[in-house]
Parts: structure tokens; sequence; C-alpha cells
């Protein structure tokens, strides 16, 4: 983390992810759904139509506990994920360094 | 003054008409040039961080205390080693050993007037990341070895970057956008 505002990193593809792991928040169920064992992380939210605006796409890919998995798919370039960065809400901070969540917001 | 040129000439000339008379007879007007202190020689020191990638910094004293943000710095990178495989959970890699020494080469090159604050990248690499007011910049040194970063200024709506294709004087530009205001 850089201050409060949310690392840029936390942005980036890893490994051989296709795209960049999030949820679609539609009711406080897929807050408690995600932070399941995983107290100590943190999460922050993003506007899925401030992603488009970038030219991400975003796509359901439900997983096994986690109906409302998205991948987001584009041009994570440094000033994409710097604007990203920039409109980003911190939900709840990480412990240390533990990991962060991507929730979607669709408003 | 003489120079050497100029003794050289004389010597050329005299060795091939008097001999060596007139090249000593100039040699007497080097004089010794009388300082006004006494010379002391910076002292260096070796100073072995106690990091994995054996990273040593070669510090000149210069009367101050060594700085307190650079053992900052370097307790930050500590941190970093210790943090072991899959540390943020979602399998990020430990410090890759090869950035360590390009991060240090950056914070302490000319653009040491301002620390960054480091973060660790997911990949095992190292962000850089200066802030001063709207402007900002920010580097990451990649575990596989590219480099990608950006400068922006919110003030005026610039933004440049560079990305794993760009030139290798790209790190530069950035930071000298940065550090010319």
């Amino acid at each position: 983390m850089n201050g409060s505002i949310p690392d840029s990193s936390l942005f980036k593809k890893q490994g051989s992810e296709v795209g960049v792991s999030t949820t679609l928040w539609q009711t406080r169920e897929d807050e408690i759904c995600i932070l399941r064992d995983r107290e100590t992380e943190g999460l922050i939210s993003i506007r899925v139509g401030f992603l488009r605006s970038l030219g991400f796409g975003i796509v359901r890919t439900a997983l096994v506990g986690n109906l409302n998995h998205c991948d987001v798919f584009g041009q994570f370039s440094s000033s994409n994920r710097k604007a990203i960065r920039d409109e980003a809400k911190w939900v709840k901070y990480p412990d240390s360094y533990a990991g962060v969540q991507v929730m979607l917001e669709s408003r | 003054m003489l120079n050497a040129a100029l003794t050289d000439e004389r010597y050329a000339s005299s060795d091939q008409t008097t001999g060596s008379a007139s090249h000593l007879e100039s040699n007497k007007k080097f004089m010794p040039v009388p300082s006004a202190k006494p010379y002391n020689p910076p002292i260096k020191t070796l100073i072995p961080l106690g990091l994995r990638s054996g990273v040593t910094l070669d510090w000149t004293q210069d009367g101050k205390r060594f700085p307190e943000q650079m053992v900052q710095i370097i307790l930050k990178f500590h941190e970093f080693e210790k943090l072991e495989d899959n540390w943020d959970g979602y399998g990020a890699r430990p410090l890759n050993d090869r950035v360590v020494l390009p991060a240090f080469e950056l914070i302490i090159s000319r653009y040491a007037r301002q620390y960054p604050s480091l973060v660790l990248l997911p990949d095992g690499g190292i962000g850089l990341r200066w802030v001063n007011g709207t402007r900002e910049v920010e580097i990451d040194l990649e575990a596989k070895g590219g480099t990608t970063g950006f400068y922006a200024d919110a003030a005026t709506g610039e933004v440049f970057e560079i990305d794993e294709d760009s030139e290798p004087d790209g790190v530069s530009t950035l930071l000298d956008r940065y550090f010319s205001h």
C-alpha cells in the first residue's frame, strides 16, 4: 500500500492469469463470501462503468463458492493501472502483506 | 604556468640543440602549490547490507550521519526478504535477489534528492514510488527483468509511461521529468 491509495501493482495480472480476478458486488453476501477464511485480506471496489470506459472487458467466470466471480480483460498498462488505482476505493484495509480482493460495483 | 605540452616542446627543441640543459632549467619552474588547508581525503566505508543478494553500499562520509531514510529503506528490504512464497495468499513470489542491486542503483543515483517508497510486487520484483504534490513516478523492476512505469502530473494532465518494450533510457526519462521541476 502507498499511504491510503491502493498500489497500482494490485491490478497486475499474475503468472498465467488471463484476466484480473474480481467479484461482482451485488449483495452483502458477496463481501462475506469472498472474505470467508480470509479475514486478514483487504477489499477495494471499482465501478464496472469506469473499467469499461478504459476499454476493459468483464466476463463472469463463476467459481464454486463464488458465483459472482468475474475476470477483467484488457490492457493493464502502467497508465491504466494508475487510472484504476486512482478510482478504486478501500472497503477494508488488509493486514500487513495480506492480499486484496477487488469487487466490482455495477452502479 | 607551463603546461605539459609546452614542456614537451621545450624538451624536444632543447634536445636537438643544446642537450638536456634547458629542459632541466624549465623543470625548476614546477613548484609545489601550497594548499590553503591540509587535504583530508574522504573516508569511504563499505557497508554490507546483510541481504541475500550480497549488495553493499559504498558510503563516503561527509561529516553527516548516515541518512535515516536510507536505514529505513534497508530495513524494508530485510522485511521483504522475510516474506515467503504466496505471501499475499494469491501466489505472490518472494523477493527476487536480482532486482535488489538495480533498485539500490536507482535509489542512490543522482535522484537521491528524494527517497522513494518501496512496494514488493507480486512477481517478486520491486516497485519504487516517488510522490511530490501533484507529480509522481512509479517504476516497477519486474522479477523477470523488464521495467515498467509512468510519470504523471495531475495538475497538467501529463502522463508519460514506459513498458517492457521501451528504450533502455526510459527510466531516466521518467525520473528526469519528475526531478526537473
